[in-house]
């Protein structure tokens, strides 16, 4: 289960397969459900480097991401009499990160709207190191309209396959291979100088 | 840059995103087209930066937002909890006071339970006659004032909680 958590390229393909991550989440769902506070703990640290990560790269900011991931496991445990054991836990996890991620950045854009963000390297000629093309990325990241944004954070980084986006996004495959497909081209765009 | 018309397959295409009909369509014209060969060497690079972008670790305490939830959860939990048993402590004790306050009862006081003052004598020979082994009442206390009864009743506010006090009146 830890190998689910960490790679969520592997946990995707194993919900395709409907694989390991039922099993092992399906005793900890139960036993929280039944006011197992461990269990639930349990469930959090198998789940929260990925819930993290997705909230940092659709807010851009660690303290927001932060606040998502408290709020995402908070409505974990008060929603965990509807949450289905049997099934894995991953897409619903990673539906509620969206909704959650989505509701800040709605307040954060009313109360502190983005300022421009630099996306090209100081000096074109010269090419960025692998940390300024990292905040290149996530600036560019960032730049994306919010649906596009999820689209690409779930499909190209976080490995799930369009099935899933689509089902996680609440979505039609062919929406999300759309807003992919959006989402990669702007990025090639925004990035492609520094690469 | 690169053929309009095939440009946002090609974004679907490296990836390997592309329906197969369209896939087929886009592979039969790429080797003629350096613009959609240039877009996918592109693409290619920026999906690889994306890719490495994932394996990037959170440098962060994690634990920090564990021990928030848990916290939240603790003081949160108590009063979801206790909301059902105040509801149906507090339905209890009202349907119990209820009872015993409406119900009707006897105008004489309730006599104690019967008490032997004294064993009465075994005669060997002949056992006693049923009357005198039967217990005789001892004379009925004086009722006591009849105590208040308490209600308590849980709200909202774990700081708030009701007493309710029925005073009993003989049930007539």
């Amino acid at each position: 289960m830890g190998q689910c958590s960490e790679s969520a390229g592997e946990g995707a393909a194993m919900l395709a397969s409907g694989g390991c991550p039922e099993a092992p989440d399906a005793g900890l769902v139960r036993d929280a459900k039944a006011g197992d506070l461990a269990a639930f703990e349990r469930l959090m640290v198998l789940h929260q480097q990925r819930v993290r990560v997705v909230a940092l790269r659709l807010l851009g900011d660690p303290a927001d991401a932060q606040d998502a991931a408290q709020e995402v496991f908070l409505r974990l445990w008060r929603h965990l009499g509807r949450v289905d054991e049997r099934r894995p836990l991953q897409p619903w996890l990673y539906r509620i990160t969206v909704n959650v991620c989505r509701d800040i950045g709605r307040k954060r854009q009313v109360s502190e709207p983005l300022g421009p963000v630099c996306v090209t390297a100081p000096d074109p000629h010269v090419a960025a190191d692998r940390s300024e093309q990292r905040r290149i990325l996530t600036a560019a990241i960032l730049r994306l309209p919010p649906k596009e944004r999820a689209a690409l954070v779930l499909r190209d980084l976080e490995g799930f396959s369009t099935a899933e986006v689509a089902h996680i996004l609440g979505s039609s495959e062919a929406t999300v291979r759309s807003q992919v497909s959006a989402a990669r081209l702007k990025i090639r765009r925004l990035i492609g100088g520094v690469l | 840059m690169s053929c309009r018309r095939f440009e946002k397959d090609v974004a679907l295409w490296v990836e390997g995103d592309l329906p197969p009909r369209q896939a087929r369509r886009l592979e039969a014209h790429l080797p003629a087209c350096p613009d959609c060969q240039q877009l996918v060497e592109g693409l290619r690079a920026s999906q690889a930066a994306l890719k490495e972008l994932h394996a990037e670790a959170v440098e962060e305490d994690l634990a920090a937002v564990r021990l928030r939830v848990l916290a939240r959860i603790r003081t949160e939990r108590p009063q979801r909890r206790g909301w059902a048993w105040a509801y149906a402590l507090g339905a209890s004790l009202a349907v119990a006071a209820a009872v015993w306050v409406l119900l009707p009862r006897p105008s004489a006081p309730p006599l104690p339970p019967p008490r032997m003052l004294k064993p009465a004598p075994v005669e060997v020979a002949r056992p006693a006659p049923p009357a005198a082994a039967r217990p005789r009442p001892t004379r009925a206390k004086p009722p006591a004032a009849p105590e208040p009864l308490l209600v308590k009743l849980y709200t909202d506010d774990p700081d708030v909680i009701i007493y309710w006090l029925i005073e009993k009146t003989g049930g007539e």
